[in-house]
């Protein structure tokens, strides 16, 4: 086989013990890698029903083929489990060196279920793994874990590792890996520390075969070229923090939790102000051409503080919370990525608790003497430090994340919390943004601006971003298989301009690494069916269609501000869209799948027996 | 009263990410057509911020790069045909390469 080795590797904390199952090529070809394949273990080793912070629910590592392929931006893989933040299907992507040792140990995907009866760093060397104690390393930040983990073993291993927050958790936790990057949403950071396990080192010998090396690397030159072209120029100058000023200017971006689509300080903390005022350098990563990390520092007073800062970062930590001291907004995203905690969710929860303390549903008892006001940016730096820790009331209730914390407070508190399915909401307004709007309504993991595209629509003349209409709807489902097999083969989604024929290039690439006889239409239909998959998930967990929908807020308000001031989205209008979504994916008028689409797509027969 | 179309319209050109930075100013006002596609833009731009030429333009000078793109007023995204633009109306000129 090439491409691949073949195997999952299956370790049992409860047990310490370790198996390799045999992952047949079908499964592989269907699933591909990635999302994909990280999406079909979780519903074979995922219990129905199982407790999300339970022994039960599987964290699991997946590569994909084109890792170590040397292509650019391939070294990604996913991480899945049930989202402690939603009760349904978790993934998150990260990247770099870890994706390479990790697959050069001999497996396609790492399983890890049960519950460690001790605080374990999980130790794997090509084909043996080891159950090391890290009493030592509990309570460190990422940065110090991963730093003592490769001391202890030596540089040549790459660490994955929770923070305080995982340790503690928090349910939005992280798994940072390669100095700070982050598999940020739906909360596996929280999985991975409810199975006592910190850390996780891997190094590795033994690559997959690649099936044609010379005719993969004239095919890599070639997309490397294009890496560095037009198609790649905002990730590899401003970065994604480009964001800030232009969503500002077409009343995208979300504001006090909300409240507005535009933010009165968005110059000052604009990508071009802080490029300009903290840019440090670029950072990469492993086998990348572009380059889009920005490695931001704070500015005069205080201890420094420095790492990497993107768009969802800055919203999340800046408007969403209405701050606009830009050394607060850099130290409160490093904060979270040193303690493990998604920024998105970590800001969108304490925005949602600032509008609480404003309306009184949260006094000044309730936050433990903290003046959680819009705007306060000590209040934000010490609230996110309550939560990592789960200190006082404030940090006990927040740590929950928006959707727990609104029905413990209760008092309609939850018609303010930004949230769909439990994830909390990334940094596009959906009353502005329509499409996006629909995508983040039926997205299978929550309010996720990833895994659909849905934004290219919006940011065009393909459509009237400020109206609903049924075109919507297929538009969504393209973007999401679009985006499915982008996260499963995996390529970075910066790239995904720089392709002159995404499916076509896609098919060869992975035909070379393979020697399958993959077309780009195949490709397709296997996007379709990681998409079917997730949702077959998520039924089995209880969706039901109720759950596709947006917030109580999103509904009711219209946008006071900017230039979709009086723009809202009706329930009708997202219903109409939603009609429009399942139509187009071939699903019935309740969401359900039908079995004729499923035997369409092969899940009848790929699916485990009697779990469907 | 003259109900006539102006011949020339001036608007503000607000510029973000690197097409700012290469140009060294943030916003440029330039006299376009009332009806204007995003090449007339991109020749007005052309003329008055050289910098941008092969950078967010191409290399004539004559069309906007596929990596960038142009918005009237946070509404209208201007393209191949002409659209309707007013005098004082705000033009943003930022990257095509959407989200992140």
């Amino acid at each position: 086989m090439y491409g691949y080795h073949g195997n999952v590797l299956i370790v049992d904390l409860n047990t310490q013990t370790v198996m390799r199952e045999r992952l047949p090529e079908i499964v592989l070809r269907s699933f591909i890698g990635g999302t994909g394949l990280a999406a079909y273990l979780l519903y074979h080793y995922c219990p129905p029903g199982a407790d999300p912070l339970g022994p039960d629910n599987p964290l699991i590592f997946a590569c994909s083929p084109l890792i170590g392929s040397r292509l650019t931006t391939s070294s990604k893989f996913a991480v899945a489990a049930k989202s402690p933040l939603t009760g349904m299907i978790g993934d998150s992507l990260s990247s770099s060196f870890l994706a390479v040792e990790l697959k050069r140990t001999g497996c396609d995907a790492l399983v890890i279920t049960g519950k460690s009866s001790h605080k374990t760093l999980l130790v794997i060397e090509d084909g043996t793994v080891r159950f090391d104690d890290a009493s030592d390393l509990m309570g460190l930040g990422t940065s110090k874990t991963e730093q003592s983990v490769r001391d202890r073993l030596g540089r040549r291993f790459r660490v994955a590792c929770i923070g305080p927050a995982g340790e503690n958790g928090v349910r939005f936790a992280s798994i940072a890996n390669d100095g700070g990057r982050q598999a940020g949403r739906t909360g596996t950071g929280a999985v991975m520390g409810s199975k006592n396990l910190k850390a996780i080192a891997v190094r590795g010998r033994n690559p997959a075969p690649v099936f044609d090396r010379d005719q993969l690397d004239l095919v890599g030159r070639d997309l490397s070229a294009r890496s560095l072209g037009p198609a790649t120029e905002k990730y590899r100058t401003t970065g994604t923090m480009a964001n800030v000023a232009v969503f500002d200017r077409l009343g995208a971006l979300p504001t006090r939790n909300f409240q507005q689509s535009t933010f009165e300080f968005s110059g000052d903390i604009s990508g071009e102000t802080l490029h300009e005022a903290h840019f440090v350098k670029n950072a990469h990563c492993a086998n990348c051409t572009i380059g889009c990390e920005k490695i931001l520092t704070t500015g005069n007073g205080g201890s420094k503080s420095t790492g990497r800062m993107e768009y969802e970062s800055v919203f999340a930590l800046g408007p969403l919370v209405g701050v606009s001291d830009r050394d607060a907004v850099i130290r409160a995203s490093h904060y979270c990525d040193e303690a493990g905690m998604d920024t998105v969710s970590a800001g969108a929860t304490i925005a949602w608790a600032m509008e609480c303390f404003e309306r009184g549903l949260l006094t000044i008892e309730d936050t433990d003497s903290l003046d959680l006001r819009f705007g306060n940016a000590s209040a934000l730096l010490e609230c996110l430090q309550r939560i990592a820790n789960r200190n006082g009331k404030t940090g006990q209730l927040l740590s929950e994340g928006s959707k727990l914390a609104s029905s413990v407070l209760g008092r309609g508190s939850d018609y303010w919390a930004m949230h769909v399915k439990g994830l909390e909401m990334p940094g596009y307004e959906p009353r502005s943004l329509k499409t996006m709007a629909l995508a983040l309504a039926v997205s299978t993991r929550g309010a996720c601006h990833n895994r659909s595209s849905a934004y290219e629509a919006d940011f065009s003349n393909r459509v009237n971003r400020l109206e609903a209409d049924a075109q919507r709807g297929r538009i969504t489902a393209d973007g999401e298989d679009f985006s499915a097999v982008l996260d499963s083969l995996i390529w970075c989604k910066f790239l995904r301009k720089a392709f002159d024929d995404f499916w076509g290039e896609s098919a060869t690439s992975l035909n070379l690494v393979t020697g399958w006889d993959v077309t780009p239409d195949e490709l397709r239909t296997a996007g379709e069916r990681i998409n079917n998959l997730k949702k077959l998930f998520n039924i089995r967990e209880g969706w039901t269609r109720a759950d596709d929908t947006l917030p109580p807020r999103a509904l009711a308000e219209t946008l006071p501000d900017g230039v979709a001031a009086g723009i809202g989205l009706s329930k009708p209008d997202l219903n109409m869209m939603i009609d429009a979504y399942y139509q187009a994916r071939g699903w019935n008028p309740d969401g359900a799948i039908p079995d004729s689409k499923l035997a369409s797509l092969g899940l009848d027969a790929l699916i485990p027996v009697g779990v469907k | 009263m003259n109900t006539q179309a102006p011949d020339v319209v001036t608007v503000r050109v607000e510029l973000f990410g690197h097409a700012r930075a290469v140009a060294g100013v943030s916003d440029v006002h330039l006299d376009l057509s009332p009806e204007a596609s995003a090449s007339d833009l991109a020749v007005a731009l052309a003329s008055a911020l050289p910098a941008l030429v092969s950078t967010a333009l191409d290399e004539d000078g004559a069309a906007l790069l596929s990596s960038y793109t142009a918005n009237v007023n946070g509404i209208v995204f201007m393209g191949d045909e002409p659209v309707s633009i007013s005098h004082g109306d705000s033009i943003y000129l930022f990257s095509s390469q959407a989200g992140g």
